[in-house]
């Protein structure tokens, strides 16, 4: 499985071999269009961080690429699942999950690391398999089997809450997502937000995806999203291709899986496309150069990309570049 | 070849030098226990320089690399050598030659360069918002501000106009004409602009932090930047001619002295005026008591007087105190040519507040270039308005234009060629009473400003006063509110009507103290999409006086009958006119209402 990336490349945290001395001479660019970075690989799952890509391999093996903060080493090398589950605001707060059935929530890395006072905000009740991601100003928590949504943050990006905070609905505590529950399309499966932005997506089991977030902060390039036309509670998102007119009109795709950047998304649909939307500024979105933004959502050409008989199994999005995880058919290539 | 450029280049290649210095000792000090030498007690003994600039660590390490590499880049690029240069060669400022032909604006490895310095801008902007004002690390605003020294370096150092009058002699530009030279003059005043807006930003949002680089920096830059493009123009932008120091801004009329009082010497008294235009005037009900300049001790006393059974000192009007500030006499700040050629001709960029009031609907700040503001929204506002007869009616729809306000800037530590053009009262250094603590202690400003501590129970160490600006047209209002300080605001230009309710407001005689501050009689705000504004009314004043309309239907869970019960409250108020100063004691509730256009400065001190 070869992965893809495009975009943010400042620490070349998309290029897996870089030989010495180019990465001491040359300034590295972005990419602007999505290229192979790991060719020979069968990569299970990715971390893209601001400055750093982790790739863990189907064989166990660790691959790195940028530059790895050393707090991370360090959590890395102490705690490996926490390391893996950790939830770092942008605000400096983190998450992390106890193992047993509670969120315990720190003030920054530092205090999780050096057990600091003040002593973590622990949240009973999130069984252990709960995933939790951050965006720039707090948490959304997912329990996988019922699909059940947790969110809180910082009350001044309520929209980033999915729900309205109130006296018995806190923002500063996790409070169930009501209008996530018993969507049509089954229960939540999957949580993606970026650390440092603002935009939240849920996707179903049902292949239905759902965004929130603050639309202020998130930027002109994401407004067709029309977060704030639904009062901060969950929008579904419709994916059509508008160019295809066969069949009479748009069919929406179901979607298969979601990235979220600081201000852009990618999704693949059920039938292997790769359509993204948002800021582009340093190729994130892998529309090529000379292309600022993308305001509708823009379907990857994957036939430039992609060699014959590749075809996409996953999307990650880091906070400013993309990266498409692709399977080889098993048949001989024609 | 000018002085100034080569100050400024030495300036932007010493900054750059320092900067790719201090992220390498970052790097090398991350420690073996892994937090970096700022953030552990043991190493920072080690540490011989107490160096403010080392909290850059607190960014991580990935930035402050990017940040270094950035540094190194643009000496790299622009230092005239292959790699850092000798320190000889950053400081040696007089007379040296430039270096070889710099690198272009669109040269690939400066958009590069430009691009990744966009990246740090935005990346630590965006720290700005995920933190709560008063808890955003320093580190955050001296990367942000780091990346704009360097990003104005690459502008500066990359543009065409320096270079331009280096490398082309009078006879290639003499054969420049028509379209070639304004597309030239376009072209270098966008470049100017871009230059001055990455400076701005970095003082405006993020308050210029920084002990080497930071505001000291960005004033220096701006004042030979300013220098450089005086001679530029001065040359037609055609021969690298020497510029004598005396002669820095040919373009300014030479200002008289502070002190010369005649008025035929003051080069601006030609030059007109802003509009006296005052489309409204409030009546008032029951004026504060006006007093002539009174002495240090005599202020002092009135601070420490407790008249009745009042819990403080009451406000105050005094007059003759600020009579000799050059800003109402030799350099005008009643005249908008003088303010223009105290902000780079109009393009230094000022935060503005736009819309009627800060707690209305749509309400929102915007920051631009002071000569626009001034043209947009004074001048413009005001023109072909004439203040006798014919005045419209205060209930006549608004101009569609939407009210712009420089509020609450500290403008004159943004803008030091203004900071000379008035003095800090002596009275902003007597010892006011602490205000009793409100039962319910709701004081954190509705506005917030990188001045304004927010620490509610000791708000200022500060034994200096913080100065703002207040500039606007007429209509500007200021909701009621309080501030946690004792403040002097001086009316420089223009006519202002305040309107103050005392601390203890609401609470009869017989209980003494002041309660809750006010908070309930003044039907104080409470905590709003996650933002303390108790320290402002949720009245509208100039709706319940019937001066205003009411912008839309308020909310409804108002009880009936509020309004009667708020306009028995017992008020003071006061139209400030020019060179009028008001003491506002701390806690007192104050609507503020520019009536006519308005430059007023306000000291608080505690």
């Amino acid at each position: 499985m070869p992965l893809y990336a495009t975009g943010f490349n400042a620490w070349n945290q998309l290029q897996f071999r870089v030989a010495a001395s180019d990465a001491q001479v040359a300034e590295p660019d972005d990419l602007s269009s999505f290229a192979c970075v790991l060719p020979d690989e069968r990569v299970r799952r990715v971390r893209a961080a601001l400055s750093y890509t982790e790739v863990v391999l189907d064989n166990g093996e660790t691959r790195f690429a940028g530059m790895v903060p050393v707090v991370h080493q360090q959590l890395r090398s102490a705690d490996e699942l926490t390391y893996t589950a950790l939830a770092e605001a942008a605000n400096g707060t983190v998450v992390v999950h106890d193992g047993n059935d509670s969120l315990k929530q720190y003030p920054s890395v530092h205090h999780l690391l050096s057990h600091a006072a003040p002593s973590p905000v622990v949240f009973a009740n999130h069984p252990a398999a709960t995933q939790t991601v951050a965006y720039a100003a707090g948490f959304a928590a997912l329990d996988p089997p019922t699909g059940r949504v947790w969110t809180w943050g910082d009350e001044r990006y309520a929209a980033c809450l999915g729900r309205e905070p109130s006296d018995d609905s806190p923002a500063a505590a996790p409070r169930l997502l009501a209008d996530l529950v018993d969507v049509p399309t089954g229960p939540v499966a999957k949580l993606a937000a970026s650390p440092s932005g603002y935009l939240l997506a849920a996707l179903t089991a049902g292949g239905d995806l759902y965004c929130w977030g603050d639309a202020a902060r998130c930027g002109p390039a994401l407004r067709s999203l029309h977060l704030d036309e639904n009062d901060g509670a969950p929008v579904p998102v419709v994916i059509a291709d508008a160019t295809d007119t066969d069949g009479g009109g748009d069919a929406e795709k179901d979607v298969a899986d979601v990235g979220v950047g600081d201000a852009h998304v990618l999704v693949l649909t059920a039938d292997g496309e790769v359509y993204v939307l948002g800021d582009n500024s340093n190729g994130q979105l892998g529309l090529g150069p000379g292309v600022a933004t993308a305001t509708e959502w823009t379907r990857v050409e994957l036939e430039r990309v992609l060699e014959p008989g590749e075809r996409v199994t996953s999307v990650v999005a880091g906070p400013r570049n993309s990266f498409l995880v692709v399977e080889k058919e098993n048949k001989a290539m024609s | 070849m000018s002085t100034a450029r080569n100050k400024l280049r030495a300036q932007c290649l010493e900054a750059a030098d320092q900067i790719s210095a201090e992220c390498a000792a970052v790097l090398a000090g991350v420690g073996h226990d892994g937090r970096s030498s700022s953030s552990s007690s043991a190493n920072r003994t080690a540490t011989t320089k107490p160096d403010l600039d080392s909290q850059l660590a607190g960014c991580g390490e990935p930035l402050v690399q990017l940040l270094g590499r950035q540094a190194a880049q643009v000496l790299r690029l622009f230092g005239g050598g292959s790699g850092r240069p000798t320190p000889g060669q950053v400081s040696g400022q007089e007379g040296g030659p430039w270096p070889g032909p710099a690198p272009k604006a669109g040269d690939k490895a400066v958009k590069l360069l430009l691009q990744r310095l966009d990246d740090l801008l935005s990346l630590s902007y965006a720290r700005f918002y995920a933190y709560l004002f008063a808890k955003l690390p320093a580190c955050w605003r001296l990367l942000y501000t780091d990346a704009a020294v360097l990003r104005f370096a690459v502008l500066y150092l990359s543009s065409s106009w320096p270079v331009r009058e280096q490398g082309v002699g009078p006879t290639a530009a003499d054969a420049e004409e028509g379209e070639a030279k304004e597309k030239a003059d376009a072209d270098a005043e966008r470049q100017l602009r871009e230059m001055i807006k990455t400076l701005d930003l970095a003082v405006i949002l993020a308050g210029g932090a920084g002990e080497r680089r930071g505001r000291r920096w960005i004033d220096a830059a701006f004042g030979l930047l300013e220098e450089d493009w005086a001679s530029r123009r001065s040359n037609g932008g055609r021969s690298a001619g020497e510029t004598d120091g005396e002669e820095r801004r040919p373009k300014r009329p030479r200002a008289s002295r502070p002190g010369a009082t005649a008025a035929a010497n003051n080069p601006w008294a030609s030059t007109p005026s802003f509009s006296s235009y005052e489309p409204f005037t409030p009546p008032v009900g029951h004026p504060i008591p006006r007093v002539q300049a009174p002495s240090f001790e005599a202020f002092q006393a009135y601070l420490s007087h407790r008249e009745g059974s009042n819990p403080g000192p009451l406000p105050l009007v005094l007059t003759a105190l600020i009579d000799d500030w050059p800003a109402r006499t030799t350099r005008p700040w009643c005249k908008p040519a003088y303010l223009l050629s105290r902000t780079f001709g109009g393009r230094r960029l000022v935060p503005v507040e736009l819309g009627r009031s800060y707690v209305d609907d749509g309400w929102g700040q915007q920051i631009l270039p002071f000569g626009e503001f001034l043209e947009e929204h004074i001048v413009r506002a005001t023109e072909g308005r004439v203040p006798a007869a014919g005045d419209p009616p205060s209930l006549e729809p608004k101009s569609p234009r939407t009210t712009g306000y420089l509020a609450q800037h500290p403008l004159l530590s943004h803008l030091p060629a203004l900071r000379a053009d008035i003095l800090i009262p002596d009275l902003c250094y007597t010892s006011p009473p602490r205000l009793p603590r409100p039962s319910t202690a709701t004081t954190t400003s509705g506005r917030t400003s990188a001045e304004a501590p927010q620490d509610e129970d000791d708000p200022d160490p500060d034994p200096d006063p913080h100065l703002n600006a207040w500039l606007g047209p007429p209509g500007t209002i200021t909701p009621l509110h309080t501030d946690p300080y004792h403040n002097l605001l001086a009316q420089v230009v223009g006519r202002k009507y305040v309107r103050l309710y005392a601390p203890w407001v609401g609470r009869p005689a017989s209980e003494g103290g002041i309660g809750d501050g006010g908070a309930r009689a003044m039907r104080a705000r409470g905590r709003e999409g996650g933002v303390e504004m108790g320290n402002t009314s949720s009245v509208d004043l100039g709706v319940v006086e019937g001066w205003d309309r009411m912008a839309e239907a308020e909310d409804g869970d108002q009880e009936e009958g509020w309004e009667d019960e708020f306009r028995r409250l017992p008020y003071l108020d006061c139209i400030l006119e020019e060179g009028d100063v008001l003491y506002i004691p701390v806690g007192w509730w104050h609507y503020v209402r520019g009536l006519s256009v308005s430059f007023s400065v306000s000291f608080w001190w505690n």
